[in-house]
């Protein structure tokens, strides 16, 4: 017990370490359990909200005096929550298999040009309600690069997503394809929104259980898990652009043998 | 001294919308509901005249996408047009932080979901003193 001695025990510090403690008296929680702990808090609050929602919805459709598009209204919200609730459950498992280093990708030499429109038309109808719209830009029409298809579209939706939201309103959202002296292709998602706070670029990948801010905001998973599909590729995504200038991430392969 | 409000709800989950404003209806004390999907739209509503600035009551999330609910505040309470209106957190954080944070904000009160038409009622027939208030400064 004197590991303990003047330190009332919190719950969570019965697994704690103790570094020195006849020097400062203070507990040091493990990283990867104090990790452990914040995972969890941000899975139970972030499943709790949805699933709460829709026990309230569900008391709300048993009314029998509740109109026809207020009904529809319910129904069609009802859908989207637990179909953002499994994307989230499915974004933890892809989080999980980037951390261990498990994430496969199947690469195959894929044309840019027709994979910058397909993101485009996948997130067509969420940009339009927003009040945004797609352009797209591949200087080199014909390039290929060796991609996982699947995996760079989920990348690429989830840079459009954050985009929409965060730029909701502001027109044009640009998706541009390049190839560099280098022989790599960068694949850009760029923005007319509020912009990148400077010093923030980097923290934007941090997953949401290490930044108070992003949870805040309501950031997900999506950022974590496109620049780990990129990795995986051999490549990487960066974020570029200030305040005010509107965000810029720009995923960065290598180009295919044609 | 008015027993009805205008209110503000700042909300980006449209299924939590939905389950808040039928709730504010049943409460029988809301004269109207304005809704906005963040603090951007919100501050935007507030300052260009969109909404009657007596008798409301802010409703507000913390977790919203361009600017987050204590960003908001923070921008309210810096506005000598606003700095005076109610605010009253919703949100499903119980965080002591976030609870410290939106007091120091001067917010008027502080739910955690879920809600029910009993602690809404409850919650606005507290502002009719505060209105009646205002109304003799």
């Amino acid at each position: 017990m004197d590991a303990v001695r003047g330190v009332p025990l919190a719950p969570r510090a019965l697994s704690a370490s103790v570094d020195d403690p006849g020097a400062t008296g203070e507990i040091a929680v493990d990283p990867p359990r104090r990790d452990l702990d914040e995972i969890i808090a941000v899975i139970s609050h972030d499943l709790r909200g949805p699933l709460s929602a829709l026990n309230v919805a569900i008391d709300a459709l048993e009314d029998d005096g509740l109109d026809a598009t207020t009904r529809k209204r319910y129904t069609d919200a009802m859908r989207r929550a637990i179909a953002r609730a499994e994307r989230f459950l499915t974004d933890l498992f892809d989080v999980g298999r980037i951390e261990s280093g498990t994430l496969r990708v199947e690469l195959r030499s894929t044309p840019v040009l027709p994979l910058l429109e397909e993101a485009a038309r996948r997130n067509e109808e969420i940009a339009h309600q927003a009040g945004n719209w797609f352009t797209i830009e591949a200087a080199h029409a014909a390039c290929n690069v060796q991609v996982d298809r699947e995996r760079i579209l989920q990348a690429l939706d989830a840079l459009i997503a954050n985009a929409i939201r965060f730029a909701r309103g502001t027109g044009p959202v640009t998706l541009r394809g390049e190839v560099t002296d280098d022989h790599k292709v960068l694949l850009w998602v760029i923005d007319r929104g509020p912009g990148i706070p400077h010093g923030q670029a980097e923290r934007l990948f941090d997953r949401p259980w290490r930044s108070r801010d992003e949870r805040r905001t309501g950031a997900g998973l999506g950022l974590v898990i496109a620049r780990g599909i990129a990795r995986a590729h051999g490549g990487a995504l960066r974020a570029v652009g200030g305040a005010s200038d509107g965000a810029q991430f720009c995923i960065e392969l290598p180009v295919a043998a044609r | 001294m008015s027993e009805k409000f205008h209110i503000l709800h700042i909300e980006d989950d449209e299924l939590d919308a939905l389950n808040v404003q039928r709730f504010l209806r049943a409460t029988d004390l809301v004269l109207g509901i304005t809704y906005a999907s963040d603090g951007v739209d919100a501050l935007e509503a507030l300052r260009g005249g969109d909404i009657p600035l007596n008798n409301l009551v802010v409703l507000l999330d913390i977790r919203l996408p361009r600017m987050d609910g204590f960003e908001f505040l923070r921008e309210l309470r810096a506005d000598p047009e606003l700095q005076h209106l109610p605010v009253v957190v919703l949100s499903t954080s119980e965080d002591e932080e976030d609870l410290a944070t939106a007091y120091m904000l001067n917010v008027a009160g502080y739910l955690v979901k879920p809600l029910s038409v009993e602690r809404l009622r409850s919650c606005l027939s507290a502002f009719a003193r505060y209105w009646a208030a205002q109304e003799l400064v």
